[in-house]
């Protein structure tokens, strides 16, 4: 038997052992496959406009992917081998050299690697077209998605993971050729001691975290890229300090406040949790910044999507819309809607509201850019009636304007927050001085009259009229809006509505295309994440409960029941796996604080949504992890 | 007169069907409140089943056994751990001292598990370290204490629910022998002064001389007994030719 065939029937043997690392490996391995593959895939070439996008953010998002699998599988690899320590030294007590049982370990490292490449490539071609389906879907490309294999992203990603997986091999066979006898032998079983704490790195941690919050809010409003620099270096060292020695303090303290720790199991989980921190504080800080990182990058997109989401019906309420002259042209409008009626899609709403072009007036407040309209307060309230909008009838009772008086309705696209202003401004229109009292989020023209506008009473209107000149703007509503490329073309050959010719299934490509694309992408990237961080816990719990095992055998001859048992691991595990997560969403929330600063547009649900989305996947791991830790130490 | 513990032709056997050969053959006994009663015989003779079976821990095949009047065989497992803690204590050769608790925390443990207030397990912590001359270590951790302090933690924390029984698994086994006799008069005048039962399984003929009452098994059954009547050495050189009646090797018991 040479080391080769060792390491190949060691594999064979441990496949089910190692079958959490492994799956994992796999996983990390077809995902990166399907990241590189997107950008190749020939439906998504064919869709131009979506090309762009697809390549820039795929290697971003790629890259970033890269270095974060990296960083699992070196962690998950020397968790593994932690644990195998004990199988290592019975194989140097048959008098096998270190260097040569290095060797074996490397060899079957390797033959895992390759094992998990060809699997994960395999199982990233599979659901390739799964993968490719969602991102035309949520990307609202329309396109169909054919089977694809893509031999460059395959080929490329097979040599990534080898290299990495190689350099893993030989960081195992130097770890194991450096050790002694006695550690690899006793590795489970060394001695504990209770850790050291510094208060001054305690006390420093949280001054840290402090000084890196305020650098993080204050920078969505000031000096962004040196600000928020500062702030993540604070935060993250803050964290490791945290864990290293504030929480450390405080468990040291609640295990000499016997009334706590003399209640139950607190004595067994609280005294587990001590001395493991000066262990574990690194991962757990670790897993506190990924948290952070993974919630922030979550909320972000979800942030972007629920945004466009939200402002999607003030910005295009209408499918097409038009402008003529006031007198209006029933020939066209005629002309318009015979073309709609030959076509697949019936109308489902046809507006028709005056405005007046304001191009000359005087403020001390910078309405948008200068370009404002202006409309009756009686065609506003029909219009938010027609359009269906949520606050229709609040807008008409709180803010009716009285004489002298006009609402502020911000431009389309512009981002601002989705609550109503009161601003309270002057403005000199010709003749007439009036006072703006609030700024309202409601729908109106939508994107095809991209100007703000002043709503008036009808009698100021009236009054405006004689100084200003006035339009017609048609608005339709078709159904199935998002499908009328073809009707689009068509109107657009009607000569003079071309000019001012606005329709939704072009504005639809442009913007909801390229947030559909970040957000899944996105998304898919924070899922990895979040799924990888919670394995990485899952490693490390387990070989907890290696440590623990002998523990728990004790307590369970002074008369522990099962029950009791239960009851320990669950707050003990519990505890080790809420802390990280608790830390990294009170980072997170201060992060999107800034964030929300610079959109000046309030985050809290798609925040609240990613924090809920990582906490259920965490509390799914819990109870895997809190079930197999009970399992190991329970059996004999 | 009330026995603490009784058996009734006891019988445990190991293996399956077919292959399974008695550890315990038919033991009868019974031990009376107070007592000090020490478990001899040679390797396999069924000590450790015995004490076992005694102590909650394992199943007998069949026969009974009454805890104070109390049929254990009746009880269910969930039963037996509250009963295990609340009534009996143990204290095993290899100490089993959790290494991450103080001293103080060790001791405590069994009381803290049953949530008994803990200004009162305050107290008995300090009275029972007092009592096993620990009171100085109480803050220090078991890999700072001595083979023979660490012992003592054990017979106190075994102690510190007043158990009616206390059974002890070779308690010198892992002891030098000033530890151990410093160990044995301890679990002496705990006999004494609190009226512990204590049932210890020893092959060591000096640990056993400490011992009121002393069963010698051999082949899952009871063999012979030694009461003590005079002082301890006499009892010594007793166990020592009983042992070597029974053709045990004697050197083997040092």
């Amino acid at each position: 038997m040479n080391s080769f065939s060792i390491a190949f029937t060691n594999l064979k043997n441990n496949l089910k052992a190692y079958g959490v690392y492994l799956t994992a490996m796999i996983l990390s391995v077809a995902v990166y496959y399907n990241f590189l593959a997107s950008k190749d895939h020939p439906d998504i070439l064919k869709a131009e406009a979506a090309f762009d996008y697809v390549e820039g953010t795929s290697q971003a998002v790629s890259f970033l992917l890269l270095v974060f699998l990296i960083f699992f599988i070196w962690f998950s690899n020397s968790f593994f081998l932690s644990l195998r320590k004990k199988e290592i030294g019975i194989f140097a007590f048959m008098g096998i050299s270190n260097s040569q049982i290095g060797l074996i370990i490397a060899i079957e490292m390797l033959f895992q690697g390759i094992v998990a490449i060809a699997a994960g490539l395999m199982a990233g071609m599979l659901f390739g077209k799964l993968f490719m389906m969602l991102l035309a879907r949520v990307a609202l490309l329309n396109v169909k998605i054919t089977f694809f294999i893509s031999g460059s992203a395959a080929l490329e990603t097979g040599i990534t993971f080898l290299v990495i997986f190689f350099l893993v091999s030989v960081k195992g066979y130097f770890e194991i050729a450096k050790s002694k006898l006695i550690d690899l032998f006793n590795a489970a079983r060394k001695e504990e001691l209770p850790p050291k704490v510094s208060i001054l790195k305690g006390v420093f941690s949280l001054l840290f975290l402090g000084v890196g919050y305020y650098a993080g809010v204050q920078a969505g409003s000031a000096n962004f890229l040196v600000l928020s620099v500062t702030a993540v270096v604070f935060v993250v060292w803050g964290t490791y300090w945290l864990f290293g020695s504030f929480l450390s303090i405080i468990i040291r303290y609640l295990i000499t406040k016997k009334q706590i720790l003399y209640w139950g199991v607190n004595i067994v989980s609280l005294s587990n949790i001590a001395f493991r921190m000066k262990r574990s504080y690194r991962v757990l800080a670790t897993i506190a910044v990924l948290a952070a990182t993974t919630i922030t990058a979550f909320g972000t997109v979800t942030s972007l999507y629920y945004y466009v989401k939200e402002t999607h019906g003030i910005e295009h309420p209408y499918s097409f819309s038009y402008i003529i002259g006031a007198t209006g042209d029933e020939k066209l409008k005629d002309q318009v809607k015979s073309i709609i009626h030959d076509s697949s899609h019936t109308i489902l709403l046809e507006e028709q509201s005056r405005f007046l072009l304001l191009d000359k007036y005087t403020s001390n407040y910078n309405f948008s850019n200068k370009m404002l309209l202006a409309v009756k307060f009686s065609e506003f309230e029909r219009v938010l009636k027609d359009l269906k909008f949520k606050k229709a009838d609040q807008v008409a009772l709180k803010y009716k304007p009285s004489s002298g008086e006009a609402l502020f309705v911000e431009k389309p696209g512009v981002m601002f927050s989705l609550s109503d202003q009161k601003i309270e401004q002057d403005i000199q229109l010709y003749g007439t001085r009036l006072k703006v009292t609030t700024n309202i989020k409601a729908p109106l023209f939508g994107s095809g009259l991209p100007a703000a506008c002043l709503v008036v009473t009808d009698r100021d209107y009236a009054a405006l009229e004689q100084d200003y000149m006035e339009y017609q703007f048609n608005g339709i509503i078709v159904s199935r809006p998002e499908k009328t490329e073809t009707l689009t073309t068509k109107l657009f050959a009607v000569e003079p509505l071309s000019q001012s010719l606005y329709t939704y299934s072009y504005a639809y490509k442009q913007k909801f295309e390229y947030i559909g694309i970040v957000y899944f992408l996105g998304s898919f990237m924070c899922l990895v994440f979040i799924l990888a961080t919670a394995s990485i816990m899952y490693f490390k719990t387990l070989s907890d409960a290696l440590v623990d095992k002998g523990k728990y055998e004790i307590l369970s001859k002074i008369g522990m029941s099962e029950e009791e048992i239960a009851k320990a691991v669950s707050k003990q595990v519990g505890i080790s796996f809420a802390l990280p997560l608790v830390i990294g969403s009170i980072h997170s929330f201060f992060a999107i604080r800034s964030l929300q600063v610079i959109m000046n547009y309030n985050l809290l649900i798609p925040t609240l949504i990613s924090v809920l989305a990582i906490a259920l996947v965490y509390c799914v791991f819990y109870l895997a992890v809190t079930k197999s830790f009970l399992r190991i130490i329970l059996s004999s | 007169m009330s026995f603490v513990i009784e058996t009734k032709d006891l019988k445990k056997e190991y293996g399956s069907k077919g292959v399974s050969f008695p550890a315990l053959d038919g033991v009868d006994l019974s031990v009376d409140k107070g007592e000090f009663l020490g478990i001899m015989g040679p390797s396999g003779a069924g000590k450790t089943t015995l004490l076992n079976l005694l102590s909650t821990v394992d199943k007998p095949t069949s026969g009974k056994i009454l805890f104070e009047g109390l049929d254990l065989g009746a009880m269910k497992d969930k039963e037996l751990a509250k009963f295990r803690r609340n009534n009996v204590g143990f204290i095993f050769q290899d100490f089993n001292l959790l290494d991450n608790m103080s001293v103080e925390d060790n001791i405590a443990l069994p009381l803290a598990l049953s949530k008994v207030n803990h200004k009162e397990i305050g107290q008995k912590v300090l009275e029972l370290s007092t009592f096993f001359g620990i009171d100085l270590h109480l803050k220090k951790y078991p890999y700072q204490l001595s083979g023979g302090q660490k012992q003592r933690v054990a017979a106190a924390r075994a102690m510190i629910t007043s158990p009616s029984v206390i059974f002890a698994d070779e308690p010198t086994g892992a002891l030098d022998s000033k530890s151990s006799a410093e160990l044995l008069q301890c679990l002496s005048s705990m006999n004494e002064r609190y009226r512990t039962t204590v049932i210890m399984v020893t092959h060591d003929a000096f640990a056993a001389s400490y011992c009121k009452k002393i069963l010698f098994l051999k082949d899952g059954k009871i063999h012979a007994r030694l009461d003590k009547n005079e002082s301890r050495k006499e009892l010594f050189h007793r166990i020592l030719d009983l042992l070597a009646a029974m053709g045990g090797n004697t050197n083997e018991l040092f």
